[in-house]
């Protein structure tokens, strides 16, 4: 069957699990059992975004619907420099650059790791990412994905904490975002040097879920649903979330 | 010394475990980072005002820290006044660290020693960012703030480590060649616990423990902020 849902507005009208099931035309029961995706998951990075099953992020959930949507984040991270650090033997990066995102691989698989610790098996659902058009061995192209989610991970992050009810939980959030920062510092002065793209302006951005929820999808083959979005978003200092 | 016993005032802080902390814990929260804050400013203003220190290569990363610097004090100082409290006013820092640090004067060919203290502020000023979240959390449209401004000092922290020839994260509770006084703003970064979870134990092909201290930068107290800031006041 076909399932057609993932524009922002679409994604904002669906106010409710039913609404959201209604949408993508399944109207009964939905269960997605957390092995399920992950027994379909291949390792085909040509793969269609957005062409697979159905995934329900659920604020109602609270703090672990965050923690969901942060671990979506952290599988596309880790999966990605996994890419970029298998392919070094064919690819262009000196040997300085193959250990900072090493490095940085290593920090993503470990924020992962963290995550799924944190859900549990049965909240902690995996993804598959996809890359269209991204060569793992291009130097500039994968510099250029990198600082796309770094700087997306940074607007999650910041964009979520509002709606954190565990100030130890918000913290911990916040713990890595500082240290995603420290990533897009270093990719953004590897394709830059010495300029100020390290920290291109005074504030980083703060996105609301949905929106976060529309870029990841770019990256993703399953479908990101969203229901129960809280109905404010306090904007950041740059207001464009 | 007196604007930064102000700045700490013996309140409660956040009950721990919940983020809830009330209109007088946001004040103090955002008077200890204006402190901080202050440091930051301070320390690029008199670098922009230096002659022969900053090479030209590095002068926009340099312009840039400053011009960020001083938005960030704008920024939290706005915060306390529009929350209609008045700002401590900034102490007269001492980038000597009262003799620990001897001879740093902002001089020609002082390049190294300005590179030490941009790395120790920026450290430091993303540990006690962390610190006062959950202080902040009751106040939305603050805590937004000090987290668009906590991950740039992330990005300033990792640039100017990178600069000096640092990887741009903190391992363990290392100070690197950092000077003694500045062993401070490390400990704790060693911390593996991340809420119930050993991290750890989770890191062994991704750098084990090396990995497990790089992947979370860690909060600073209070406390242990106002005993740093109180090194560099003069």
């Amino acid at each position: 069957m076909r399932i057609e849902l993932g524009s922002l507005s679409e994604l904002h009208a669906a106010g409710t699990r039913r609404d959201f099931l209604r949408l993508i035309g399944l109207g009964g029961a939905l269960v997605l059992l957390p092995g399920f995706v992950s027994a379909c998951a291949s390792d085909d990075v040509t793969g269609i975004p957005a062409s697979g099953e159905p995934f329900v992020i659920d604020f109602a959930a609270g703090d672990s619907a965050i923690l969901q949507l942060a671990f979506i984040l952290e599988q596309l991270e880790a999966d990605f420099y996994g890419r970029v650090v298998d392919a070094f033997a064919q690819s262009n990066f000196t040997t300085t650059e193959q250990v900072l995102l090493t490095d940085i691989r290593n920090h993503e698989a470990i924020h992962r790791a963290f995550l799924a610790a944190t859900l549990g098996e049965s909240a902690a659902v995996e993804v598959t990412p996809a890359y269209p058009n991204l060569s793992f061995t291009d130097r500039a192209k994968v510099l250029a994905f990198a600082k796309q989610i770094e700087d997306l991970g940074i607007a999650t992050y910041n964009g979520s904490a509002q709606y954190v009810a565990s100030g130890d939980t918000l913290t911990v959030l916040a713990k890595i975002a500082a240290v995603e920062g420290r990533h897009a510092s270093a990719i953004g002065d590897l394709l830059t040097p010495r300029t100020n793209s390290f920290a291109p302006a005074p504030t980083d951005d703060l996105f609301r879920p949905a929106k976060v929820g529309a870029a990841l999808q770019e990256n993703l083959i399953e479908k990101i649903g969203m229901v129960n979005l809280p109905a404010l978003f306090i904007e950041g200092p740059n207001a464009n979330g | 010394m007196a604007d930064l016993r102000r700045a700490s005032s013996p309140l409660p802080s956040a009950t721990p475990g919940r983020a809830s902390g009330g209109p007088v814990d946001v004040l103090a929260a955002l008077q200890l980072l204006l402190q901080v804050e202050y440091l930051q400013s301070a320390l690029y203003t008199r670098t922009k005002a230096a002659t022969g220190l900053v090479p030209a290569t590095d002068t926009t990363v340099y312009d840039t820290l400053a011009t960020h610097a001083d938005q960030h004090l704008v920024a939290v100082t706005g915060m306390i006044t529009t929350r209609t409290a008045l700002p401590a006013p900034s102490p007269v820092f001492d980038f000597t660290v009262k003799g620990a640090f001897p001879g740093f004067a902002f001089a020609a060919g002082q390049y190294p020693a300005l590179q030490i203290m941009s790395q120790i502020v920026e450290d430091l000023g993303v540990r006690a960012y962390l610190g006062q979240l959950a202080a902040l959390a009751s106040d939305k449209v603050a805590l937004n703030t000090a987290l668009a401004i906590l991950t740039v000092k992330g990005r300033h922290a990792s640039e100017v480590r990178r600069l000096r020839g640092t990887q741009g994260w903190i391992t363990g509770n290392s100070r690197g060649d950092l000077p003694l006084f500045a062993q401070a703003v490390y400990d704790g970064e060693e911390n593996v616990q991340q809420g119930t979870v050993n991290v750890a134990s989770l890191a062994g092909q991704f750098g084990a423990t090396v990995g497990a201290t790089q992947a979370f930068d860690e909060p600073l107290t209070t406390a242990q902020v106002t005993t740093i800031l109180s090194l560099f006041v003069a």
